[in-house]
């Protein structure tokens, strides 16, 4: 019965919703770019994979990934979503963010602990990775 | 006054000769936590960062990342100003444990009521998920029931108290997550509980 509601609630998720990030504070003048239209983003906007966040001067975004990741976005930003995966159920992860230009601050969440290797922060010039913070010792 | 120019000219030399241009800078900063490291890479090569408060910087694609140099926290603060003065707050969860066999919240965590009313209104627009617990005292049943009872008991409290929620579930996993691990027909208070997981 638990797994079915599971499973329908996963489909539900899956068929009607490709949120993956929530606005919690807004600053300013931020938009988000989604195919080939800009939008206003405020307070409770949701976010999903290919979205563009831009910033204005003086301005500045925060936002929470479904799997607590927390980034923010200084003035005058840039950074696109190129991928977002999510599932721990099935153990499939990617992240996968692009910033052209800009500040951020980025505090991993679930998928950093859980799949460290497949969070990707790109910048112009090379990819900023997190390290595994679980290991393994035989100490014989 | 020709003296002067020429110490600015010399001191722009020096700049230009010591300083790579950098367009990108990755620091590290402190999470909480022991463990926090990061690895920042280019064509020409990689390098870790596992002490809070250093930095690389990046100039080119082809070019290995500077070496690791230390910043001082005024420095980040002023830095990234824009960034910081708008982060939102970190998930967080808390658990309320319960009088045996009921739904009634023990003197110790109805205490801390006021406390998680004010970290979920700190979060709005919050995501808030409840989640219900039993020892295994009775039947999976029975428990499966209270267990929903007291997230309920939570949910009602929350709905009361009319804050912004963009999303709020409730869940009941009997005796089938057990904080203490017991055998079966134990009663043990850690176990009778509720996780909030606020976001």
């Amino acid at each position: 019965m638990f797994r079915f509601l599971f499973l329908v609630l996963g489909l539900v998720t899956f068929l009607f919703s490709a949120d993956i990030a929530i606005v919690k504070k807004v600053g300013g003048e931020v938009f988000v770019k989604r195919t080939s239209t800009m939008v206003p983003l405020s307070v409770g906007s949701q976010l999903q994979k290919e979205d563009i966040i831009m910033t204005k001067k003086a301005s500045n975004v925060g936002l929470i990934f479904d799997d607590g990741t927390i980034l923010s976005l200084g003035e005058n930003t840039i950074l696109s979503i190129d991928d977002y995966i999510f599932k721990p159920e099935k153990k499939e992860f990617s992240f996968d963010l692009n910033m052209k230009k800009g500040y951020a601050s980025f505090e991993s969440g679930k998928i950093g602990k859980l799949a460290p290797k497949s969070v990707k922060f790109r910048v112009p010039e090379g990819i900023v990775g997190i390290r595994g913070t679980k290991f393994y010792v035989e100490v014989k | 006054m020709e003296v002067v120019v020429i110490v600015a000219w010399i001191g722009m030399l020096f700049a230009s000769l010591m300083n790579t241009p950098a367009t990108t800078t990755v620091v590290l900063v402190d999470n909480g936590k022991q463990h926090n490291a990061i690895v920042v890479e280019t064509k020409a090569g990689s390098v870790v960062i596992d002490k809070v408060n250093h930095y690389v910087n990046l100039s080119s694609s082809t070019q290995k990342p500077s070496e690791i140099k230390s910043i001082t926290q005024a420095q980040i603060d002023e830095k990234f100003k824009s960034v910081i003065i708008n982060a939102p707050l970190k998930p967080m969860s808390v658990l309320l444990y319960f009088e045996n066999n009921s739904n009634n919240l023990t003197d110790e965590s109805l205490n801390k009521l006021p406390q998680i009313y004010k970290e979920i209104k700190a979060r709005v627009p919050a995501d808030v998920n409840i989640i219900g617990h039993t020892d295994t005292k009775g039947s999976d049943k029975i428990n499966n029931k209270l267990s929903l009872k007291r997230a309920m008991k939570i949910k009602e409290w929350l709905t009361q108290k009319n804050i912004d929620l963009k999303n709020l579930s409730v869940h009941g996993y009997g005796e089938s997550d057990l904080l203490v691990k017991t055998a079966d027909d134990v009663s043990e208070s850690q176990n009778r509980r509720v996780e909030i997981f606020i976001k």
